[in-house]
């Protein structure tokens, strides 16, 4: 009861146009307060605390400030240019180059909200001006930067498997070819959309000359740069990942230097925007961890779990109603928290169902990912808008709407072929 | 270049001047603040490359993020980007939407005051008990966590100010 | 009474939760239903694990396991301390010393102290070949306190700070070269990363079991008995399922391939020797309460 009242207020407060985060804070405090009282604020303190100092958040702002970087000197114009003769013949045209810029990233950043920031801020003003529709290439750039936690690394495998101990290596393994299949079917959802609608992105049927080619390739030159900068200090082993956005901001500013694009009022602007982007991403994460707190202290999950258990489904009937779960749940949570809530209840009784681990961590990504992208408490949506004042939360909840099925697709389609998860690790591992 | 936000530099409206020098005093803070998380992580990378870790920016980090998330989330506030829904806000009637704007403010007035009051009980908790970071600098926690009700409250001073400009705006009408 | 009960560890399998979950039970059932503990998991309650006794003393939380409490109960850090403690006998003495400590330090956080547990000897475990403390040298090895920092800079390494959830990745691609841990613990995670294990005894950390003070004040005289009387017993079971664990642990791993070396006495006495100065010099930097422990300490082991 107290759950369906703090979910009901969340909702109305979120669509009657609160600002997010203090309607998520107003349905947080009220869920403590029905459950004990004024006595339950007595917590916020210490989980305000818990929820804000975080090394691992420090990602978010670091590679916010390296997009902005790039956007502010004018280097993400360029690649849009360089990229824009290779894809312009396909239906969808750039949309495309979100998915695959994504991806790329994906394999850099171990979260969703670095990547889909750091593709929004570069993508959205570009394509915006182009001609393209806002909410079709909001809605590539959310679920694009979902890929963040499915391609490795990815913080939120490794906080599955210090739940369930599986092996974060096998799961990393795991994640692989499911995040370029599931790029690959935003890329085809992306072409048949605008093949049926072509508003949505414009067609440019001109040809292009060798010479237009070779000038387009050289306006690449600086992102790919960077990403061998980023990529390079990962692999060479001299950073992690969260580091890998400190590397990032320097070498966007040191590329921005080479092409004579750095000065103190740009740096000082990009600074400046990562800042106001930041607060309001980071404030967002940490106001839905208070609300996370509250869920966790009622047991809510745990009754939904035990609710489901007490079913005696069958396994694919036990992994869809997980599904649904997760989903609803998801609308209402943060991914992480929802892992610590859901999993350890329910993992004795999947290793009893005998479903493997290392493919259920994949199916759990997955159905994190769609959580970050469902309202009205979807962090990605919240990063993607906040990248463009033109761009309204709203925008981009239309726009994913269509990538939704894509997800829940993908998630039958594993279901039905766990090899699709399991085959690269048995490959790598021999297991 | 077209850009859809603004450089950021300019605000949405202020209610005085001492509201225009607080939120300039917390962009420069802050800002400063963002690319001195930079310069440590990277300072933290290039040291350890020559074997050596600094052992205190995991820890430094933390705080400068807790300084970013409350300050950065006040400046979105006054520069009006702070995440709304606004299809059915903005479909109502003007009367309605001033009213509920005074009951919006008034709550997230309410929410920060409970994260303020609290979030100072933390401060006096971590103080007395003598509670200190178990590192290499020792931080007594109760400074670092001063950040909590120090940024929260420049949200709410943000909140208060567009309350007065709000409140203005009915008055010229 | 109704309490809300929390631990650091958010393995719903590990020994630690397990004990946990049977004090719960058996608290509700030995009380006839008087103390109903209803018990999260690390990571679900958004509480730091360093914050734990705090929320303890502060009655967010009424009932906790708190392996993190330096930062409150400074004092507990000489059971840390590297090379003090060599094996589980040793711990056994060296904890019955410094019980009163712990005591008196939880005391003055508002928090009382009814027992522990401790997790098995951390070694050394790394991705490249090693069978003698030598073999440190110039090595990157993670490390989560500076008494650690200090064991491993003595013997040549470099001592490096990095959040958890980053080690997994930072081992793979040689950020850092090895960790502090004990099979049953850290390394269980991490394993598949760390093809060599030397089983040089580090250190050893242990989890105090911690109530709220007046929460459980407020208990009447039986429930208090009765639930001190537990959780004194399970204490002890969950060291033993952890010794347990660290053989199976260590012989899967075995299996798995990894190279485990064990330390020679010679060598174990030497780097004691070695290192033995730090100590007295630790607990002098740290005030007289620190003092008093480990000399207390080092009498109840005779070194
Ligand atoms: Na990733
Ligand atoms: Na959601």
């Amino acid at each position: 009861m107290d759950a369906i009242l703090a979910f009901g207020t969340l909702i109305l407060l979120i669509v009657g146009g609160l600002w997010v985060q203090f309607a998520v804070g107003a349905a947080a405090l009220l869920y403590l307060w029905l459950m004990r009282g004024t006595s339950a604020w007595n917590a916020i303190g210490l989980v305000s605390w818990g929820s804000a100092d975080s090394f691992t958040l420090a990602a978010i702002p670091l590679f916010i400030l390296m997009a902005e970087i790039l956007l502010a000197s004018g280097l993400s114009e360029r690649l849009y240019n360089g990229v824009a003769p290779f894809m312009k013949r396909l239906p969808g045209g750039l949309l495309h180059t979100n998915i695959v810029g994504s991806a790329v990233f994906s394999a850099v950043a171990g979260g969703s909200a670095p990547t889909a920031a750091a593709m929004s801020t570069v993508a959205l003003p570009s394509l915006a001006a182009r001609g393209y529709d806002k909410r079709i290439v909001a809605g590539s750039l959310a679920a694009g930067g979902t890929l963040g936690i499915l391609i490795p690394p990815s913080i939120t495998m490794i906080i599955y498997a210090t739940f369930t101990e599986t092996s974060i290596a096998q799961l990393f393994a795991a994640g692989l070819v499911p995040g370029i299949l599931l790029a690959a079917c935003y890329s085809l959802l992306i072409a048949v959309r605008s093949v049926l609608d072509p508003k949505l992105a414009p067609r440019d049927t001109s040809a292009s000359t060798v010479h237009d080619y070779l000038r387009a390739a050289s306006d690449v030159v600086p992102f790919m740069l960077l990403m061998v900068i980023v990529l390079g200090s990962i692999y060479a082993g001299l950073a992690t990942p969260t580091e890998a956005g400190a590397v990032g901001v320097f070498g966007a500013a040191l590329i921005a230097a080479i092409y004579r694009r750095l000065n103190l009022s740009m740096f000082w602007q990009a600074v400046s925007r990562a800042l106001v982007m930041s607060g309001n991403v980071l404030f967002i994460v940490f106001i839905s961890l208070i609300f996370a707190y509250a869920t966790a202290l009622s047991g809510v999950g745990e009754k939904l779990v035990a609710l489901v258990a007490d079913l005696g489904l069958s396994r694919t009937e036990f992994l869809l109603v997980l599904m649904v779960a997760f989903a609803i749940l998801g609308c209402f949570m943060e991914g992480l928290g929802m892992i610590a809530i859901i999993v350890p209840i329910i993992f004795p009784t999947l290793m009893a169902m005998d479903v493997d681990p290392v493919w259920f961590g994949v199916f759990v990504v997955i159905l994190v990912e769609l959580g970050q992208l469902t309202p009205p408490l979807g962090v990605i949506l919240f990063v993607v808008a906040s990248s463009s004042r033109e761009v309204r939360v709203e925008d981009v909840v239309m726009g994913v709407l269509p990538f939704f099925g894509a997800i829940l697709a993908f998630l039958l389609l594993i279901i039905i072929f766990p090899e699709i998860a399991l085959w690269f690790p048995a490959l790598a591992f021999g297991g | 270049m077209t850009t859809s936000q603004d450089d950021g530099v300019r605000s949405a409206g202020s209610a005085g001047r001492v509201f225009d020098l607080v939120a300039t005093l917390v962009r420069v803070l802050a800002g400063g603040g963002l690319v001195a998380l930079a310069c440590l992580v990277l300072a933290e990378v290039v040291s350890r490359a020559f074997g050596r870790s600094l052992n205190v920016v995991e820890e430094l980090a933390g705080y400068v993020v807790v300084a970013v998330t409350f300050l950065g989330a006040a400046l979105a506030f006054r520069d009006q980007v702070m995440f709304r829904v606004g299809f059915v806000f903005d479909a109502l009637p003007g009367v309605a939407r001033r009213a509920l704007t005074f009951v919006y403010l008034a709550l997230s007035l309410g929410v920060s005051g409970v994260l303020i009051w609290q979030t100072i009980r933390l401060v006096q908790s971590s103080y007395s008990r003598g509670k200190f970071a178990p590192t290499e600098l020792m931080t007594p926690l109760y400074i670092p966590q001063l950040l909590l009700p120090v940024g929260l409250s420049v949200i709410a001073l943000f909140l208060l100010e567009r309350a007065i400009i709000e409140f203005r705006g009915k008055a010229g009408d | 009474d109704e309490w809300t009960g929390y631990t650091y560890s958010a393995v719903s399998t590990t020994a630690a939760v397990k004990g946990m979950n049977r004090i719960v039970e058996r608290a509700k059932d030995e009380t006839d239903g008087e103390l109903a503990i209803d018990l999260h998991l690390g990571k679900t309650l958004q509480i730091a694990s360093s914050d734990i006794t705090q929320a303890v003393g502060d009655n967010i939380v009424q009932f906790a396991a708190d392996l993190f409490f330096a930062g409150n109960v400074p004092v507990g850090r000489v059971l840390s301390l590297p090379l003090l403690i060599e094996n589980d006998e040793e711990w056994d003495k060296a904890y019955a010393a410094m019980k009163p400590f712990l005591e008196e330090g939880f005391s003055g956080q508002g928090v009382a102290h009814l027992g522990g547990y401790r997790y098995p000897v951390q070694t050394i475990f790394a991705t490249f070949e090693i069978d003698s403390l030598d073999d440190l040298k110039g090595r990157k090895i993670r490390i989560v306190s500076p008494e650690q920092g200090a064991f491993v800079e003595e013997f040549g390494g470099s001592p490096i700070t990095l959040s958890g959830s980053e080690v997994p990745t930072a081992l793979e691609r040689g950020v850092i070269d090895g960790v502090l841990t004990a099979s049953a613990g850290g390394a269980k995670n991490w394993h598949e990363f760390l093809p060599y294990n030397y089983r040089f005894p580090v250190g050893y950390v242990g989890s105090q079991m911690i109530a709220n003070a007046d929460a459980y004040g407020a208990l009447d005289e039986e429930t208090q008995k009765t639930f001190a009387n537990i959780v004194a017993e399970e204490g002890p079971k969950i060291t033993a399922e952890f010794i347990e664990d660290e053989e199976v642990q260590k012989k899967s791993q075995a299996d798995g391939g990894m190279t485990i070396t064990e330390a020679s006495a010679e060598d174990v006495a030497a780097a004691t020797e070695k290192f033995s100065p730090f100590w007295e010099k630790w607990a002098e930097e740290a005030g007289p309460d620190h003092v008093e422990a480990l000399k207390a300490v080092r009498a109840a082991l005779g070194k």
